[in-house]
């Protein structure tokens, strides 16, 4: 089974994301903010992050910088999911070797799914 | 008249000789009255030898007095010409010497004085020549020296390299910026420059093929960013050196990072609840939390409506807040903007099928050039006017989209048969949160600030938007931007 983590600290998002990641036959485990984040990445080893990019505490990007500097983590696709999208913070996500980026309000949990299944399977 | 002084010797001469003769004359008759007179008597040889010694002894005399008398003559005459010659050499000496305070006595009468005079006149106008040269070596300097002032006192750092790459001037400010003082820099190879201060990555930016840059941002520490031009400077087509001007620019970096971090972060507060609410909705809508009734799922289809409305009001509101930042927003890009209009149309296709609008578009007749600007800003001016055109027009119309290279540059032309724009409130088009009356009636989706932020995207791309409309009839939306 695939597994997925979820950084994102607005509740409902996560719960409804993990819901529907977990419907769709994927193993879901949420984190509320960064540094829970990095915690469980090191713990669970996931096969794809979901990363919010405003969080309390760590910020997605301080996550990505973390993860690219660990030999282990490095390799871990990165998918943003974010309520914002400018061009300046979609360039810095792409130099940390972001693969996609989604605005949450551009985005229902099904096309999140389906991001999800392009890279994973 | 002045008496020449050839006159005075020739007159001289005359009196000279004149005098010299009479007294000739005057002896030789006297001795030979002295001699009839001693002939005339009784002589003897002894009394002949005795006249003839006395009349030797007296010629001789006369002689030596003429002689005596004409020296002196000469030696008076030659004294008055020469003393002032001696002054003029003496005076010519010191003009070589650069003392030009000497004034020879002048006496009229003589071509010496003229000379002299001709000597005064000579120094006098070489006076005046020295004074006027100062005063022009003066103002020169004055000149110059506002010029240093100036460059010394600019905001911004100024370099000028030579010819040959060597730095040849670095005003205050670049020395500030750059961290060198000017006596170890100054007269240095730009090749030898790297080792002092912030050279190295100055030189780095300024490229080892030194061509002409313009505004390229330097970061030489995180309070301190620099915007570096870099200028030929060109006499008569040839290049003379290389002024290279360091802007500094960390204030409006430090302004626009915290714009961006606003925008960021407002965007975040605004669209946090909302996305929460739609992704709710669209689960419940999809059952995912059990099943729903008609009734239930055709409210929840309306608020989920009123949610992206208030969610495209957002999207609105901060292209706005963005574009209103002005130029610091703009990422400049090269671009086809024909790919570009196919692929807003390709993401709108459904929708006119949906709704049964017929799509026509008339591609460029000829391959067009790169566009310049903000690919996502213009990409957001073409989805406005098509999405405009789109929702304006009732099922069974037809929106055609035109392309073309025209005389004022590119040209996009969006043409609907929809409802048009009443006449009276065609000035108010462009302004912000401006909806028609007919339109509201129509459509109650439309924020108002699609029309506002397209003019705004196009002006700041130097492009002109214009329209035709006419109500009940169709409206046609165009703009253009130059190559």
């Amino acid at each position: 089974m695939k597994k997925v983590l979820i950084i994102e600290d607005e509740q409902i998002l996560l719960t409804l994301l993990v819901r529907k990641l977990k419907e769709e036959g994927y193993e879901a485990m949420g984190a509320y903010d960064g540094e829970e984040g990095m915690k469980k990445v090191r713990e669970f080893m996931p096969d794809l992050v979901l990363l919010d990019i405003v969080m309390p505490r760590k910020d997605g990007f301080t996550v990505m910088e973390e993860m690219q500097a660990d030999e282990k983590l490095k390799n871990i696709p990165v998918v943003i999911i974010s309520n914002s999208g400018q061009e300046v913070e979609l360039d810095k996500a792409r130099e940390l070797g972001v693969k996609d980026w989604l605005i949450k309000t551009e985005f229902d949990p099904k096309e999140v799914i389906e991001k999800v299944k392009k890279q994973i399977g | 008249m002045r008496y020449s002084i050839y006159i005075k010797i020739i007159i001289f001469f005359l009196i000279f000789a004149v005098f010299s003769s009479s007294v000739l004359l005057f002896y030789s008759n006297k001795n030979r009255n002295e001699f009839i007179e001693l002939t005339s008597k009784d002589f003897s040889v002894q009394d002949v030898d005795n006249l003839v010694r006395e009349i030797w002894v007296r010629e001789t005399v006369l002689v030596l007095c003429i002689l005596i008398f004409f020296v002196l003559g000469l030696l008076i005459i030659l004294s008055r010409f020469l003393k002032p010659l001696k002054q003029i050499a003496f005076a010519c000496r010191q003009m070589k010497k650069g003392n030009l305070n000497i004034t020879l006595p002048v006496d009229k009468k003589t071509e010496i004085g003229e000379l002299s005079e001709t000597f005064n006149e000579t120094i006098k106008s070489l006076k005046n020549f020295n004074f006027y040269l100062n005063q022009a070596r003066l103002r020169t300097e004055e000149e110059k020296n506002r010029s240093i002032d100036i460059i010394n006192n600019f905001a911004d750092g100024l370099l000028v390299f030579d010819k040959e790459n060597h730095l040849s001037l670095i005003n205050p400010q670049a020395k500030e910026f750059l961290n060198v003082e000017s006596e170890e820099v100054v007269g240095k190879h730009i090749s030898k420059l790297s080792g002092f201060g912030y050279f190295g990555e100055l030189i780095q930016s300024l490229k080892k093929e030194q061509k002409e840059i313009f505004r390229e941002e330097l970061v030489l520490s995180p309070n301190l960013i620099l915007e570096i031009s870099s200028i030929f400077i060109v006499r008569a087509r040839i290049k003379q050196g290389m002024l290279v001007i360091l802007h500094n620019i960390t204030r409006e970096k430090k302004i626009e990072e915290m714009k961006t971090e606003f925008v960021s972060l407002a965007a975040h507060q605004l669209r946090t609840p909302l996305s929460a609410i739609k992704w709710t909705i669209k689960m419940m809508m999809d059952g995912d939390l059990g099943p729903l009734t008609e009734k239930q799922k055709n409210f929840l289809n309306r608020t989920y409506c009123s949610n992206e409305r208030m969610i495209n009001l957002i999207n609105d509101l901060l292209s706005v807040a963005r574009i209103e930042e002005g130029r610091y927003m703009f990422k400049v890009l090269s671009f086809d903007l024909e790919e570009m209009v196919v692929s807003s149309l390709n993401s709108l296709e459904e929708r006119f099928l949906t709704k049964d609008i017929k799509l026509v578009f008339n591609k460029p007749q000829t391959k067009l050039p790169q566009t310049i600007g903000d690919k996502e800003k213009i990409g957001l001016a073409i989805q406005n006017l098509i999405e405009n055109a789109l929702r304006y027009t009732p099922s069974g119309g037809e929106v055609t989209v035109s392309l073309k290279n025209a005389t004022m540059g590119i040209e996009l032309c969006i043409k609907d048969t929809g409802i048009g724009i009443p006449s009276n409130q065609l000035h108010r088009v462009f302004s912000k949160f401006f909806r028609a009356d007919n339109v509201t009636k129509v459509d109650t989706e439309g924020t108002g600030l699609g029309l506002y932020l397209t003019k705004n995207i196009i002006e700041a791309h130097k492009g002109r938007i214009w329209f035709e409309t006419k109500e009940g009839e169709g409206s046609t939306f165009c703009f253009n931007l130059p190559v």
